[in-house]
Parts: structure tokens; sequence; C-alpha cells
């Protein structure tokens, strides 16, 4: 461990690559350590061979750490920051701990993580070498037992499948006077007095969903949540012990904070994937309620794998002609496990009227030397509720979305059937659509004809001068050899149309549409979708498939292992 | 299909072949029906919660 000169008096450096290093990081994450301790540290008899006790979520962050396994996020260097003021344990400080009798530290520690070796303060003045090899930051909570506080960490890498994320946002922290940034998730854990797992989902939910879409709501701690959550029942529904919530008083936090929050209870596997899927893709990170053996749960969805092997008809049609089926599994923060975990929704057990199945996968190298405590808490876990916190007024559902944009794909093929059929165009005989909320002007950005592979010029100019407002569903249109390619560069769409949030699901109203060759557009004060569909704005005749959204800069690539 | 108005980048000198309003009509008619009867699929599958549910403790 290097102490750094005497300037830095809060900061110290462990070398991962040093054995003595690695037992002082378990012991900063292990569940007996207290802010106190940090004099410890330096003590070595003290420190070695003493028995540790590390929760899951805590011994999850070490295995996605670790520098031996390829696939990990391959930390080389630690900068511990002593007496940092975080506000998520300030919050929950001045609501419970300042009043307890125990003496609570009020200050935390903060672990910066780096893919280099940081040797000497010398380089705490370089930013921008700082930030080169910066991977992200972990606030240990001054709480006894400890708890992870506020951790922001890019995913790691998957074996053969991509790891997505489009939930992950920009997180920025000033280190010794660096401004430091990071791409990746928020993740926290309960402390089981003031917060259990659901204003633990919640947060994780809400201070992803609110960078991500630049929501005008203020950031709120887990205390807050639990607060906004009982605001409306009694305050003996805690029954005295937990801090546990229901389902309405979630909601009700989410209503509080701003936002417009979507319930789904889930019955069909397919369903539930698919409405899971739609929130990922839309970076919206929906808190999922599961059944575990010891009673209800709540974990956030933050992303999914994506699968370059081709898939087959049959599984398209069942997979209700999603480009889910690509994605097989969902990536999932449980603040009692950890983040990124690796979660399969399957049919539920025949017999029962549960909900659709979850399993883990238990490939996950990250699942370490308690891959068999992991297993037991997900024996048996099937899946109840999906909760997703949009933004206020926009509320219509993504299975509404996709079913008017599907219809109004399908029928404007049929109108312009014989059309297209001139131009040697069609609707595919297995249409393959991708559904997603987005902010319209992240939506009209990507329309750069020099950037995105296939787009015609002229298409670009559409898309960039139609009116939107500021929220909208794109649904996507692909077929399956544009889908099947082994290359995500080679991913491409055939058509699309944009819709209005706020609009009637049963209408076939729309923004714009585009079939090959052809775009629609209806302008704030058109009524009349007849007429809209009967004249089309424009023939673009350069017109072919384009790169859909791919957001590769959001995802792990997989480690190729050669034979 | 009958001429209309003509989108933009369409040859000047030729007849644009725009659908007839009753086929539209008839389409449109039968897309809405479509997302009706698509809603009636759904229903078993995905519904909202309801009043019990929404008691549910989640607690661990």
């Amino acid at each position: 461990m290097y102490i750094l000169n005497e300037p830095y008096a809060n900061l110290r450096v462990l070398n991962l690559q040093n054995s003595a290093d690695l037992i002082r990081l378990r012991f900063l994450f292990s569940e007996g350590f207290e802010v106190d301790d940090f004099t410890k540290l330096e003590n070595t008899s003290y420190l070695f061979g003493r028995k540790i006790r590390i929760s899951l979520a805590a011994s999850r962050i070490l295995n996605l750490l670790a520098l031996q396994n390829p696939r990990s996020l391959g930390i080389q260097s630690v900068v511990i920051e002593s007496d940092y003021v975080d506000r998520d344990s300030n919050v929950a400080y001045a609501q419970l701990y300042s009043r307890a009798f125990k003496d609570y530290p009020r200050r935390t520690i903060r672990l910066h993580f780096f893919k280099k070796q940081v040797t000497s303060c010398e380089e705490l003045l370089n930013e921008q070498i700082l930030q080169e090899s910066y991977v992200g930051y972990c606030v240990m909570s001054p709480i006894h037992p400890r708890t992870i506080g506020r951790t922001v960490l890019p995913p790691p890498k998957g074996d053969t499948a991509w790891f997505f994320v489009p939930t992950q946002s920009e997180f920025s922290v000033n280190l010794a006077g660096a401004k430091l940034t990071t791409e990746g998730t928020a993740f926290i854990q309960q402390d089981g007095r003031i917060a259990a797992c659901a204003s633990a989902a919640t947060w994780m939910s809400t201070i992803i969903t609110r960078r991500r879409f630049g929501f005008e709501v203020l950031p709120h701690s887990m205390s807050e949540i639990t607060k906004m959550a009982t605001k409306y029942t009694f305050p003996t529904i805690w029954g005295g012990t937990t801090p546990g919530l229901r389902v309405e008083q979630i909601i009700w936090a989410l209503h509080e904070m701003g936002y417009e929050p979507l319930s789904h209870v889930v019955k069909d596997s397919d369903v539930a994937h698919e409405l899971i899927y739609n929130y990922i893709e839309s970076g919206i990170p929906p808190i999922l309620i599961i059944r575990l053996s010891k009673g209800l749960h709540a974990v956030t969805a933050v992303g999914h794998t994506y699968d370059l092997d081709g898939r087959r008809k049959e599984e398209i049609i069942k997979g209700v002609n999603s480009t889910k089926i690509w994605c097989p599994y969902i990536l999932i923060h449980d603040d009692q496990i950890g983040p990124y975990l690796k979660l399969r929704i399957d049919p539920q057990s025949v017999g029962t009227n549960k909900g659709p199945s979850l399993f883990l996968d238990e490939t996950d190298p990250f699942l370490g030397d308690r891959k068999k405590e992991i297993k037991e808490w997900y024996r048996d876990a099937f899946l109840l509720f999906i909760i997703a916190p949009l933004p206020p007024r926009y509320g219509m559902r993504p299975e509404d979305a996709a079913k008017k944009g599907k219809v109004i794909l399908t029928k404007a093929y049929e109108i312009y059937r014989s059309f297209l059929t001139d131009l040697g165009e069609k609707m595919p005989e297995l249409p393959i659509f991708r559904c997603y909320f987005t902010p319209s002007n992240d939506f009209k950005r990507r329309f750069q004809p020099g950037k995105v592979p296939g787009l015609s010029c002229e298409l670009a100019h559409w898309y960039r001068g139609s009116l939107y407002p500021r929220y909208i569903w794109v649904i996507e249109l692909c077929s399956l050899k544009h889908r099947n390619v082994k290359d995500l560069k080679k991913l491409r769409i055939i058509a699309d149309v944009t819709i209005d949030p706020t609009s009637s699901p049963y209408s076939l109203d729309f923004i714009t549409l585009h079939l090959p060759h052809l775009f629609f557009r209806m302008l704030p004060k058109d009524t009349n979708v007849i007429n809209a569909l009967q004249t089309p704005i424009a023939f673009i005749k350069d017109d072919q498939p384009y790169q859909p959204l791919v957001r590769l800069e959001m995802g792990q690539a997989p480690v190729i292992v050669s034979p | 299909m009958e001429e209309l108005k003509k989108p933009i980048g369409w040859p000047k000198d030729e007849p644009f072949p725009t659908p007839t309003i009753e086929e539209v009509e008839k389409a449109v008619q039968e897309g809405e029906d479509l997302i009706i009867e698509m809603t009636e699929e759904l229903k078993d599958k995905v519904s909202g919660p309801t009043p019990e549910m929404l008691q549910a403790l989640i607690d661990i």
C-alpha cells in the first residue's frame, strides 16, 4: 500500500498485484470493517490471517474487479479516499443514525478503480492519464455491519455473448481536484434499517433513468425514497422492524418523485421478456418484483446479453417476432447479490399459476466461490411484477406502442403492396420488430448519412426535418436476413414508425412512417390518418436498408478465446 | 390506384399510383380491429396489478 505524500492525507493506493494489498481490499469490503478502522489497514499483523466475512454483493464486486479473470474489469490499482461525504449516507445519517445511541460515523470511504498502476502523487496532477485508466468507484457506507453504498461500474465482458447495457450513463467524480468520468450503471445495497431491497431497487432504477433522460427531478437517496413511499400509509405498516415496501408504496414513491410509474402483472414469459427488453432498450431500468423461497424481493434490470448465433424461424415465431430472442439473458442489479447478474426468463412451471420462472446463469464466472449460496437464493424464483419509471404524462405502455406500431407497418405495407412489388420490395415473410422509447432529439441526432451505413442522405433530411414531441416510441422492422448476422455492424432495418406516447393506443395515427422508398408524416394539426397514409410526403429513390440504433459503445464484446 | 398529390421526389411526368380512399379506409378499419383483437389476446398474459397484489410486501 502506498501512502501518498502528506498533502494527500486522506488518500492511500492499493496495488492489486501485491497479495497483501488484495487482503487489504478484501478487508475494506468486509462486513466487519468500520470506517474508524482506517489505520488498521497499515497494521499487517492485525490483518493477516484474520477471518473476515464478506457479503455476497461485496464478493461479486471483488470478483468483477479481479485481475486474474480475463473477462473482469481488470483493475490494477485502487485509490482509497477516506473522509468522503456521500450524499446518500449523509441523508440516512441525518434521518436515523445521528439519533442512535451508538456513535455512527458520518463520513464514508470511497474506492476508485484504475486499470493501470497509480504509483505516485504526481499522477494525481495529470487528469488525462488518470482518466485513461479510470474504471469506476464504490462508496463504503459508514454504518456497521458494512454495506455497499453508491457504486458505479461498467459491465464485465461475456464469454460468448455481448453484454449490452443501454441504461448506462456518465457519472463524474472529483479525486484530489481531478475531474474523472465513468460510463456505467449505479448499484447500491440496502442497510436493512432505513431501506430494504425495494428502496434500493427503486434508487438504482431512478438514479439511472434521471440521468439517461435528463429529467428535471432531483436525485433521491434510499431513505428519501422510503420516506416518500410511506408518506400516505400508517407508520405501523413497517411492523416496527422492517423498512420493506408494498408494491403500492413503490408506485407512490415513483409518483412523488415525478415519474409516470407503469406497472405490469405478467403471466407469460415471452411477454415478460419482451416488456423488460423494451424498457432496457429504452434506457429505462425496470424494477422487477420477484418471488424467492424466502419471500418477495425487488431487483433492477439494467441490460441484456446479445447472442450472435443465428435464430430459426420457429424460435422467431415463438418469440413474438421480436429482436429480444437474440438476447437470452437480462442483466440485473440485485442489492443482496451484486451487480450484473445474468437471469433467463422461462415459462412458468407446468401446473402452477405463478409467474414466469427466473433462472440464474450458473456458468457466470463472477459467481466465484459463493455460487452455491447464490444458486440457493434464486432457487424456484419467479417474476411477479414489472414497474418502470417513465417521464410524467407519457403513459403509453410498451405493449400498446408495439401493437400499434406493428399494425401501422403491416397495414401500410398492404396498402402499398403492388407499388412496392414493382420496386422489388415486400413485407418480409418473417417480420421482426424492435420497440423502444426515446427522447426524440436522440432519435433525430443519429440520422447522419456518413456515420450510419446504408442511410440515404435524403431520408436523413426527412427525419431531421420532422416535428416530434419530446419523447417518442419507435418500432423498427427488419427481416431475418438483416438480423441473422455475425457482425453487429451489419444489422439493418427496412422500415420504421414513430408514435406519439400521448396518443390513443387504439388508433393508427403516427408521427413519421418510413417504408422502403416512401416517407409519410403527420404534423401536429393532422388528424386524418387515412389522408396521411394515402399521400406519402416523399419518394426516396436511393433508399436501402440501413443500420438501426446499435449502441456498440455501450456494449462489452465477448472475450474470444482461441481453441 | 388513382392519381392524387404526388410525393416529393416522384418523377413529375409519371403518375403516382395513389391508393384509393376506399382501400386505405378498409386497411385502417382492419388495423384498428386488429389492435383490439391483439389487446384481447394479451389480456391473459399481462395486466395491471389487482388491489391484493398492490399490498404485497417486498422486504427481503
